[in-house]
């Protein structure tokens, strides 16, 4: 791999529904590179979502790749492995699991990552509850959590393995804009600390304003890129 | 009561008492222990003869007489050991048989082991009485029925009558038993395969973070299985109430209920448990790591 080589690259992606009558995707072509935040913009229904699907490995193109700092996704030997240490999803509704605790949701994404031991791990749910100010939130179920407490928790569990990249889609939709504000500062400090990526899908200005590079989509095409650096 | 007051009844020449009821040899196994007083008072009602060996003592506390039935299904031979309570072993003096059915697949035993066996201690479930006065036995009965509701006195010559009543009575309680079962196991697992697959958005969830397909899968069935022991278990204890009411207000099945639920269908019971957890939880579990994880997180 060499240096240049970006995180992500989407070569003439496309994807259709019902045997081509439903074309979410037409011909999505661009690269993401190490370090920064995107904002994937564009109105309801343009394909952002089927994009961070696609991107995610959760869903699959008719047409095109999607490569991996170079590799294809069949040239990924796991891919359960690959999407718990290479990618960070956040969903717009949190999508925690309501019969855990905060710290079990949380610690649910490492839980097979060889690379903690138990210690390790309950060290580093300690960390991510302080930084995201939920420590006394630790032992709460879901349903007794607020809206911006759910999705800073579900936003922790995605920095849990430290990925080089995290897909969010519309992670400020529900929250109000201080929370908005807190999570879009918290992945600011994730990407200066660990040279990670955020792909972000959002009609939410306060998004843009964060996000280094803008891609704006429509009808699902990629209309315009613009950096904001 | 009721024994102890026959027995002083001046019109009542003898008394001899039986007790009846169902045991448990194993998970599979149940036979009808039938207890006597005097054997050939109980011989000469029923018809009973030995074919093979012989009557046992009437003294003698650890020796049985098996019904053919039994002892054909069982294999059990004269001189054989059974054991019809925890570490007590009796051995076989002889084979019997009657025209009765239901009796060949009994043991038979002195009363005061059969209520030991049992666990039914002061209980019998039918007395023989010999009157002094057999011409008054018409008058009898029909004062006794009167003065005891709960009790039925007949004549001795309806006794196969009652026996093919009690093998009727028998036959029906294990029917019910066994659709109750069909029923709970059908609620069980509908109740499992519903539960499971509104978890789909939850396994696509733990799908997206990087949870490989057969650790979802284990970890639904294993938390079926342990549910299902939980209610095998909640099931067990809650016989236990459920007896003591039906011996309060379903006197005419005391013969047919054990005394408290027998602990040796617990393995059989969690086995049970074991299977419609681990098979209810599994389908749905597999179906939900197939689609499109997309797809399962969008589920609702």
């Amino acid at each position: 791999m060499s240096k240049n080589t970006p995180l992500i690259a989407i070569q003439h992606v496309s994807k259709q529904y019902d045997n081509g009558l439903i074309k979410a995707l037409s011909d999505v072509d661009f690269e993401i590179q190490k370090g920064f935040m995107y904002a994937l913009e564009g109105p309801s229904g343009c394909g952002k979502s089927t994009l961070l699907n696609i991107i995610g490995t959760l869903d699959t193109a008719t047409s095109g790749s999607v490569l991996y700092e170079g590799k294809v996704q069949n040239q990924l030997t796991n891919l359960h492995d690959f999407r718990r240490d290479f990618i960070g999803f956040i969903f717009q509704f949190h999508h925690l699991i309501p019969t855990l605790t905060l710290r079990e949701n949380i610690e649910s994404a490492m839980l097979f990552n060889k690379s903690y031991s138990k210690v390790q791990r309950k060290e580093k749910v300690n960390k991510l509850l302080k930084e995201f100010a939920l420590s006394h939130r630790e032992n709460s179920y879901v349903t007794h959590l607020s809206g911006g407490e759910r999705q800073r928790g579900a936003i922790a569990r995605a920095f849990a393995n430290e990925p080089r990249l995290i897909l969010a889609d519309e992670p400020t939709g529900n929250v109000d804009s201080n929370n908005a504000k807190i999570i879009l500062q918290m992945m600011q400090k994730y990407i200066k600390e660990t040279n990670a990526t955020i792909l972000i899908a959002t009609h939410d200005p306060i998004v843009s304003s964060y996000a280094d590079y803008n891609i704006i989509m429509q009808d699902g095409k990629i209309i315009s890129q613009k950096s904001s650096r | 009561m009721t024994f102890n007051a026959l027995k002083k009844d001046e019109r009542v020449k003898n008394c001899n008492a039986i007790i009846i009821g169902k045991k448990r040899l194993s998970a599979q196994a149940s036979v009808f222990i039938l207890g006597m007083q005097d054997l050939n008072t109980f011989a000469n009602r029923t018809g009973i003869s030995v074919i093979e060996g012989r009557y046992f003592k009437p003294d003698t506390f650890n020796e049985v007489l098996v019904g053919s039935k039994l002892a054909k299904v069982m294999h059990y031979k004269v001189g054989d050991t059974i054991e019809l309570s925890p570490d007590k072993f009796y051995t076989i003096t002889g084979i019997y048989s009657t025209l009765i059915s239901m009796l060949n697949t009994g043991v038979l035993v002195h009363k005061d082991e059969a209520q030991h066996i049992l666990k039914k201690h002061n209980h019998v479930s039918m007395i023989f009485l010999g009157l002094y006065d057999r011409d008054s036995q018409e008058e009898f009965i029909e004062k006794f029925n009167s003065e005891h509701k709960r009790l039925q006195a007949s004549k001795s010559g309806e006794l196969t009558q009652n026996f093919t009543s009690m093998q009727n009575v028998v036959h029906l309680i294990d029917a019910i038993t066994l659709l109750t079962l069909l029923v709970a196991v059908a609620v069980m697992m509908n109740t499992f395969i519903m539960a499971t697959s509104e978890r789909t958005k939850e396994i696509g969830v733990l799908s997206a973070i990087g949870w490989g397909r057969s650790k979802i899968v284990t970890v639904f069935v294993f938390e079926a299985i342990i549910l299902s022991w939980i209610s095998a278990i909640v099931g067990y204890l809650s016989a236990y109430p459920t007896i003591a009411l039906m011996q309060k207000y379903f006197i005419s099945l005391h013969a047919y209920l054990p005394q408290e639920p027998e602990p040796n269908i617990i393995p059989m019971l969690l086995l049970i448990a074991t299977s419609i957890g681990a098979i209810s939880a599994l389908f749905p579990t597999l179906y939900a790591t197939k689609i499109s994880i997309s797809k399962a997180i969008r589920y609702e």
